[in-house]
């Protein structure tokens, strides 16, 4: 029984780290076990992004929060081979420089700040600004007067006036000024033509308003892009709101992040350049200073990354546990899969996808390329090619799917990226083989035996708890270790076996 | 009624080897993993036992690419043959073919030993399937077998429904430790392979005699396809069936294997193949549990380490002897007088279970 004891060794072992340092990061670092603790410290990330175009010498500067300036309890900048400084202003800027850069660039900042300090306050007037000249001409000024008539006795304040006028615009439908207005920005400005038809107004009106960049704290590290709000002199004060939100002046969660009308991004030597942010919540509350990217790697071995590349590890850190749980349904339960791993690669499909609609998208897809595949059997085809051919219709299926799904409104929803389509190609042919094989019934049930599998491990992946444990404890998938090395010793009889041999055991109770 | 779920520590007490224990207890110890090519092949096995002189079923011809494709044609000219996938596992992608319909010289349809009449072309997917890794496992490219249809002894042919039976024993450090017949049913389409559908009869190591019948999970007494009776009859060419298995066994380095064999009527017994993960079914279809065998026989051969072959398998025979109802060593002849007027009024007794997980 050598095996055996190395077996427990190592378990032990795995036991002894991955417990180890998950109590260690709880009582003593305070890491919060449970979600949705309310943090008091918060992660900004900018990322900069563009091509260095070859020879110039590059210089970039990015906007920072002055007005966030003082309560800032700890920056930092990740750039290889660029000199760095900050430029304290006001206004205060990040500078990057380097010469002779190639291809594609990369800067990351990062500042570390108090909950207490995202607040979104009013800023003080700062010298005398003064409403711009409007430059709408023609019918297009004839339809701003015209809303601004409309707005005007409703509203309280310039602010109020503005955010009336956004929703006109938002809500143009049965509003013909609106729409005018509309379609002459849109042209114009594509994308941005809702602020610049706000700004145009505001000039109109003669309010004094500026274009702001901001940006939401997102609890999980989603790269947004750069949120373009308005502030609006309103008594003496900026008030900032989101033209795409006009319902409320402050939105909660969101951050401004450069103000005053500069601009957010001044690039030198480099184009196709992009700003973005992703935000996450200081979980260490240790009071210390440091960046979690200087603390040792086991601690925060997710906080080194930067906080956008963290979404893929999600799905990386998730799999183990989906891997459990087919182990255990197939080793301790005895339930029949198609293919080892495809339950797992299901149930990562279900957190794209709402279930329901995930399971109707599996079912159609696997129905009809099962019809496509009974077709391919009367080619007699060889193996692979024939392979080769299911996944080509799966693919177009999936696409039909997608384009059909969008039509009837569930666009959003079909993220198909998740659902590997030679995964669904080969689980095709093995099925329809069984179904010749053995029968309907066998491949029904091995499909089912699939589904459900992949439900459980759904249930264990998609729930709150568990995810918040693993991205932030990830030494517990040392213990998720342990565990499948016990499971690789159990002799016990599965719960299968338990229903096969039920008339053994009866046989037993006779005599 | 019938319960739903069996207690494990009730399996535990009748000594219900789970696939588990077979795997970390006999499997990973006593099969190593060099020794698998000589079983997983079975044009491995039948040149092993060619050499050691172990007869096998004779073979007619070998596809190993699409162009050899014609050899079916070749072998279907000598009469009923089996294509068989090299490293196919549980019978799949086996497919016997009782015969053809000719036009002239040629070859016309092919009749199937379900009945089925199929084209050639059909046969040539199949076997195109069997060469592109369909049947083997891990999908690696195979070979084709096309072997001589083994005809069933007469005392066999009337048991099964179609398909010829065939015998599995379990081998177990040279001892053998569990043996079963498996007859094709209507319902398992001619084949014997028990999660079809078969039935499994449990043998008395020591005369042959079927003691034991199941279905699926459910004990039954005669065949519900044919009606003949089941318990009683005796598998003919016994004694020289079992040494031959324990022969072959011992030609593979395996501590735990099973070996299957047929009854030919003019050849008598034939290693059709053998297998290194037997499956538990012998279990049910014997109704009883396959660990207090493996204790005894882990004690008889750590007494007597490197007994003689006649010795281990009087041991077993001794040891292993069926239960009270069928008294061993003296042939019954219940067959054909205990046989129920009406082969399906008993029908009831064995209804085909319902699928269940291998």
């Amino acid at each position: 029984m050598k095996g055996n004891t190395l077996l427990w060794v190592y378990v032990l072992l795995l036991v002894l780290a991955g417990g180890g340092l998950f109590i260690w990061k709880v009582v003593v670092l305070r890491h919060p076990v449970r979600p949705g603790v309310t943090h008091d410290q918060w992660l900004l990330e900018a990322q900069v992004s563009f091509r260095a175009s070859d020879e110039t010498p590059v210089r970039v500067s990015l906007a920072l929060p002055t007005h966030l300036r003082s309560q800032v309890l700890a920056s930092e900048a990740a750039s290889v081979g660029y000199g760095f400084v900050r430029d304290d202003g006001p206004p205060w800027r990040a500078v990057w420089t380097a010469r002779n850069r190639r291809g594609e660039q990369r800067l990351y900042l990062r500042l570390r700040l108090p909950a207490r300090a995202m607040v979104l306050q009013p800023f003080p007037a700062d010298g005398a600004p003064r409403p711009r000249a409007p430059s709408l001409s023609g019918i297009e000024a004839e339809a701003a007067r015209n809303l601004l008539q409309d707005a005007g006795p409703r509203s309280s304040g310039p602010e109020s006036l503005l955010r009336l006028l956004t929703r006109r615009l938002l809500e143009a439908r049965d509003d013909p000024e609106a729409q005018v207005l509309g379609a002459h920005f849109k042209s114009q400005a594509a994308d941005r033509w809702l602020e610049a038809a706000v700004l145009e107004l505001a000039a109109v009106a003669g309010v004094t308003a500026r274009q702001a960049y901001g940006l939401y704290l997102e609890p999980e590290p989603v790269r947004q892009d750069p949120v373009r709000v308005i502030e609006v002199l309103d008594d003496k004060q900026w008030i900032v709101f989101d033209p795409r939100r006009p319902e409320e002046s402050a939105p909660p969660g969101l951050v401004v992040w450069s103000r005053g009308g500069d601009a957010l991004l001044l690039l030198d030597g480099g184009r196709n350049s992009e700003v973005t942010f992703s935000t996450t919540p200081a979980r260490l509350s240790t009071g210390s200073l440091d960046l979690q990217g200087e603390q040792p790697v086991l601690i925060s071995l997710f906080n080194a990354l930067p906080l956008g590349e963290r979404q893929v590890f999600r799905y990386i850190v998730l799999i183990p546990l989906g891997v459990l749980v087919v182990v255990v349904a197939r080793n301790v339960a005895g339930i029949e899969t198609l293919g080892t791993f495809m339950p797992v690669l299901l149930a990562l499909a279900f957190l794209e996808i709402p279930i329901v609609q995930a399971l109707i998208l599996f079912g159609s897809v696997l129905t009809v390329s099962l019809l496509f595949r009974f077709q391919l059997s009367r080619l007699h085809l060889l193996v692979v090619p024939r392979v080769g051919a299911c996944v080509v219709v799966v693919a177009l299926l999936m696409l039909l799917l997608s384009v059909v799904g969008s039509r009837i409104g569930y666009s959003s929803s079909l993220r198909l990226t998740l659902f590997p389509i030679i995964i669904l190609a080969w689980t095709v042919e093995r099925m329809s083989l069984l179904w010749e094989e053995e029968g309907a019934g066998a491949a029904l049930q091995q499909i089912v035996g699939s589904v459900v599998v992949a439900s459980a491990a759904y249930l264990l992946i998609g729930h709150r708890v568990v995810q918040h444990l693993i991205f932030n404890f990830p030494e517990l998938l040392l213990l998720v270790l342990a565990a499948i090395l016990l499971l690789g010793r159990y002799t016990g009889y599965r719960l299968s076996e338990l229903i096969r041999f039920r008339t053994a055991s009866e046989t037993d109770s006779g005599t | 009624m019938k319960p739903l779920l069996a207690m494990p520590w009730s399996l535990t007490r009748r000594g219900i080897l789970g696939i588990n224990q077979r795997n970390a207890a006999l499997i990973l110890p006593l099969n190593e993993r060099r020794h698998f090519q000589s079983v997983d092949s079975k044009l491995a096995t039948k040149r092993l036992a060619e050499t050691a002189g172990v007869p096998t079923p004779a073979l007619l011809g070998l596809i190993q690419r699409p162009r050899e494709l014609f050899r079916i044609a070749e072998a279907a000219h000598q009469g009923a043959f089996v294509i068989k996938p090299n490293r196919g596992s549980g019978g799949k992608g086996v497919l016997v073919i009782k015969g053809v319909t000719r036009f002239g010289n040629s070859i016309r349809r092919y009749l199937k030993a379900s009945g089925l009449e199929i084209e050639e072309t059909e046969l040539r997917g199949h076997v195109t399937n069997i060469l592109g890794g369909l049947f083997s496992l891990g999908g690696r490219r195979d070979v084709a077998l096309l072997e001589e249809c083994i005809t069933s002894h007469p005392d066999l042919a009337d048991l099964s429904y179609r398909g010829a039976p065939d015998l599995r024993i379990v081998i177990y450090r040279g001892y053998p430790a569990m043996a079963m017949l498996r007859i094709a049913t209507r319902r398992s389409d001619g084949r014997a392979n028990l999660h079809q559908g078969a039935i499994g009869l449990g043998l008395d190591l020591g005369s042959g005699t079927v003691h034991h019948a199941c279905c699926g999970t459910f004990p039954l007494r005669v065949h519900p396809d044919t009606g003949e009776s089941l318990l009683g009859r005796i598998v003919p060419d016994w004694q020289i069936a079992l040494p031959l298995a324990v022969r072959a066994a011992s030609l593979t380095g395996l501590g735990y294997l099973g070996v299957d064999l047929m009854i030919d009527a003019r050849k008598g017994p034939l290693l059709v193949e053998m297998n290194a993960r037997p499956g538990l079914a012998i279990q049910l279809a014997n109704g009883t549990g396959l660990v207090p065998r493996l204790r005894e026989i882990d004690a008889r051969a750590t007494r007597r380490p490197a007994e003689e072959r006649g010795d281990r398998i009087a041991f077993v025979c001794e040891r292993f002897m069926a239960n009270a109802s069928f008294p061993g060593r003296t042939p019954p002849l219940l067959s054909l007088e205990d046989r129920p007027p009406t082969g399906r009024a008993d029908r009831d007794a064995g209804p085909p279970a319902p699928d269940h997980p291998r």
